[in-house]
Parts: C-alpha cells; sequence; structure tokens
C-alpha cells in the first residue's frame, strides 16, 4: 500500500461522499446544462453547485462565478482578459508559471512591464515591497495566496487594500488555499480569485472556477455553444454563458458540490488543523537531522506541506528513493515555481515537497519520518 | 533475466535521458552482483529494501532496490539510447 503525500498536487484518497456523488452520476442519465435531449434534472446541479460553491467563499453578493477546467484556466480569463493594452503588472516570486506564462503572454503581445517582487528565504512578500514595486501605469497585482513550495501564506487582505489604493486590478490565485481556510470574497474584496477544485475542496482533476467581481467584464478566451441564445452567431454577453462556451465539465462540478459538502459537514478548521499538526510533527522531527534542510517557517504558514532537501543529494534522488524503497508519493522538482528557488535556496533542481491529507494516519506519518531519516543516513551512498 | 521493455521517464526536469528496465522477474542481490560486472557498486542494506546503484563509467548509472521487477536507467544527456540494447543483451545472458 502506498502512502500519498502529494495532496498539494491533487488530493488523495477524496472521502467516500465524493466517490458516491461521482459514481451516482455515471450511472444516471446524462446531463448538460443549458441543453436538451438529456435529463433535465442534472442542469439544477450546477446552478446548486455555482450557489454552494458561491456560499462557501461568500461571494454571492459581490462576485460571479465561471467554472473553468481549474486554476491555469482561470488564471489565465483573469489576466489575459483584462489587460490589453501595455501597462505595468506587479507579482511576486512565489508565483506559479499559471501566472507566470499568462504575464509573459501579455509581455509578447502587449509588451507590458513586469516585476517581480521578491521574497525572503521562507517564501514570504513583503506588503511594503508590493507597494513600493507599484508604478503610476500599474494596473495589475498578480499574487498567490500561498506558496506551492514552502506554504508562506500573503496577507491578501492587506494586499487587497493596497491595490485599491493604487486603483489596480488584483488578481488572486487561491489553488493551495481554497479549501484550507476560510476565505470572504466580500469582505476581501479583490477583482478575481482564481481556485481549482481538485486539490483541498477534493473535486476531481478538471474543475475549477473564477470569482469575478461584478464590476469586471474580461474578454471571454474561448467561444462557442452555450446552450444560450442559439440564434445568435455572437458571443452571449451574459454571464455565466460569456465564459463557459463548450461542454460543462459535469462529473467536475458534481465532485466539486460533494467535496464542499463534506468540508462543510466534516469542519474546515478540523481538516485544516490536522493537516498542520502532521507538517508540524515531521518538522520537529527531522528539522536539524544529518543536513536536511527544511524551507519553512511556522510564521505565516499554511501548515499543508513541507519542502526540504537532504544534504548534497539532488532532489529527485531523494524523490526517487522515497517512492522506490518506501512506497511514499511526494513530489520533487520546481514544482512549476521556478523563481522562487533564487530565494530560498533550492538552486538549481528545486525541493522535495510532502503534503499530507486530513486523511493521513499516524502511522504514516512515523514511517514517513523514519524514511526520510534513512535516506539522510544513507545519504553519501545514494548520491 | 530479460529486460521486457524499456520505458522512458518523463520528469518534471527536462532534459534527462532516462529509462526504467522492466525485467521478466524480481531483483535479488546475484543479479545486482551480475550488474555490478558491469562498473561500480554501491550496495545499500540500511532503507526498507535493499538498495543499489551501479556507475558504469561514462556510460550511464543505474539504480534500483531489491525485490522490485524493475530499475533505472540513467544515461548521459542527449538522445543517444544505444547503451540500452548493449544492457538488455547483457542482462539477457544472467541466469539466476
Amino acid at each position: 500500500m502506498k502512502i500519498y503525500l502529494n495532496n498539494g498536487s491533487t488530493s488523495f484518497p477524496k472521502p467516500l461522499e465524493v466517490t458516491n456523488a461521482i459514481n451516482e452520476h455515471l450511472q444516471a442519465l446524462p446531463g448538460n446544462y443549458g441543453r436538451s435531449g438529456i435529463d433535465k434534472s442534472k442542469g439544477s446541479i450546477v446552478s446548486s453547485t455555482r450557489k454552494l460553491i458561491s456560499d462557501f467563499f461568500n461571494g454571492s453578493e459581490s462576485h460571479n462565478l465561471v467554472f473553468t477546467s481549474g486554476s491555469t484556466e482561470a488564471l489565465n480569463l483573469a489576466i489575459l482578459g483584462s489587460i490589453k493594452e501595455k501597462c505595468h503588472i506587479v507579482t511576486t516570486a512565489i508565483e506559479h508559471n499559471s501566472v507566470y506564462r499568462p504575464l509573459d503572454k501579455l509581455k509578447q503581445v502587449y509588451g507590458i512591464e513586469l516585476t517581480i517582487v521578491a521574497c525572503d528565504e521562507f517564501g514570504n512578500v513583503s506588503l511594503n515591497d508590493i507597494e513600493k514595486a507599484i508604478k503610476a501605469d500599474t494596473n495589475m497585482i498578480a499574487i498567490n495566496h500561498c506558496s506551492n513550495i514552502t506554504g508562506a501564506m500573503t496577507d491578501i487582505q492587506a494586499i487587497s487594500e493596497i491595490a485599491e489604493r493604487h486603483d489596480c486590478i488584483l488578481v488572486i490565485d487561491g489553488s493551495q488555499t481554497a479549501g484550507v481556510i476560510p476565505i470572504d470574497l466580500q469582505k476581501l474584496n479583490c477583482h478575481y480569485f482564481a481556485f481549482t477544485g481538485h486539490k483541498s475542496l477534493y473535486g476531481l482533476q478538471g474543475c475549477g472556477g473564477l470569482f469575478i467581481r461584478k464590476d469586471q467584464n474580461p474578454e471571454p478566451l474561448k467561444f462557442g455553444g452555450t446552450g444560450f441564445k442559439s440564434d445568435s452567431l455572437s458571443q452571449p454577453h451574459e454571464l455565466p454563458y460569456k465564459y463557459e462556451s463548450g461542454t460543462l465539465n459535469i462529473p467536475g462540478i458534481i465532485s466539486l458540490n460533494a467535496g464542499i459538502e463534506w468540508i462543510m459537514a466534516t469542519g474546515i478548521d478540523k481538516i485544516h488543523e490536522r493537516k498542520d499538526t502532521i507538517i508540524k510533527k515531521i518538522v520537529d522531527s527531522i528539522s536539524g537531522y544529518r543536513g536536511i534542510r527544511l524551507y519553512y517557517s511556522s510564521i505565516n504558514n499554511s501548515g499543508t506541506l513541507l519542502s526540504f532537501n537532504i544534504g548534497q543529494l539532488p532532489p529527485e534522488e531523494t524523490h526517487y528513493w522515497l517512492e522506490t524503497n518506501y512506497d511514499i508519493i511526494a513530489r520533487s522538482g520546481l514544482m512549476c515555481s521556478p523563481v522562487i528557488r533564487k530565494y530560498i535556496g533550492t538552486e538549481p533542481l528545486g525541493a522535495v515537497r510532502i503534503s499530507p491529507s486530513y486523511f493521513t494516519t499516524d502511522e504514516e506519518v512515523d514511517y514517513t519520518i523514519n524514511a526520510i531519516k534513512a535516506i539522510a543516513y544513507n545519504e553519501e551512498k545514494l548520491i | 533475466m530479460k529486460v521486457m521493455y524499456f520505458e522512458y521517464e518523463e520528469g518534471c526536469l527536462e532534459g534527462r535521458n532516462v529509462h526504467s528496465a522492466y525485467l521478466n522477474d524480481t531483483i535479488n542481490k546475484n543479479f545486482i552482483d551480475y550488474l555490478a560486472k558491469l562498473g561500480k557498486l554501491v550496495y545499500i542494506t540500511e532503507m526498507n529494501k535493499p538498495a543499489f546503484r551501479v556507475i558504469v563509467r561514462g556510460k550511464y548509472t543505474m539504480k534500483g532496490n531489491e525485490s522490485d521487477d524493475h530499475f533505472m536507467v540513467i544515461l548521459p544527456e542527449g538522445d543517444d539510447i544505444s547503451p540500452l540494447a548493449e544492457l538488455k543483451e547483457f542482462i539477457s545472458h544472467y541466469v539466476g
């Protein structure tokens, strides 16, 4: 039996309620939101899930929710859909390529100027540095709520106030925090909040969404059938149709519905506390042991993941021995976040990351600690 | 022993010429000692399963674990995979 510690990539196992909901869906008549010739009751799951998610993030009054294939599509829509001319954009060193690459596209198309604000050795980004980076023509701040490498959290409420003061569009990548900590979009007042469904919301891969503040009107990135105003050859202007061309990921939406219901029934704080307890135990157990370097600070940390390296062992080697010798599935490398390594000292190859689940047992945690120590003990032979 | 097939290992870090060799039987110490005829063996017993690395200087490195039916072959950067055919041939002569 393998021990899965890669929940920062995608969560496993899913709650039984999620599996049951998907099974039930697959065995029933197919549904396709807004189209005829199918089981119409399936349409309501899309609307009810949209409402459930909006309420979960307290965004019903302030934001519209658009379903996407995940955070990457959501961030592309927010970034590429909002910027249509040369300007200055501020981002940070803790972003994922799902932010850097759309921004790079804007560089190529419009020649935007990009400032990447540095972080400290634990991935913390200074609010002061963000504000200092803003110029007269800064139009957008694109920021990660939580580093997928160090777990460092950014104070998005304070950044929202900075964005408001300087009249900048604020795009938040909530990939690592949606379902981990309570998020109040109405209070946050950001322009865009992107999330994925398959991590801490316990849905299937390929589902997610973008909250679009009601005063925002980004250009859609895809066009086509919506099952709405089909007599028109033009893309509808009405939401959510404007941004939801093509067949919706109904199984994904159903899984999101069941995942969020499970989080609400279990308690988001209880789920988070379990992960945080595991991370702290691993930190306490391996910190300082035979050349193990942790890229972690307990201050401003999500408590959901831990990155480390062992002596001179390349991260992929540690990953290899964890997986093949101990049946522990972790993640290693740059994890699609290439800039942070310069600041936290993981150049050039990155680090190994473990990210437990609410369902990870104490025995699995102890086994993992012993495995990491054994690899560290044998580091010289394994290089 | 036979190599059933080699599978290219596609990792996050690009530019690596890494393959897994899948065998028709599990790896034991005798087989590891046979592989060690090709180069320098590092044998590690203090892990969950005995593990090995065989470094064939200037050609490739093999690494894996006892009781598995596969091991990894790390070739130098580039497209040259001709050492895999030689390795397959070498392994075909092993009699456990």
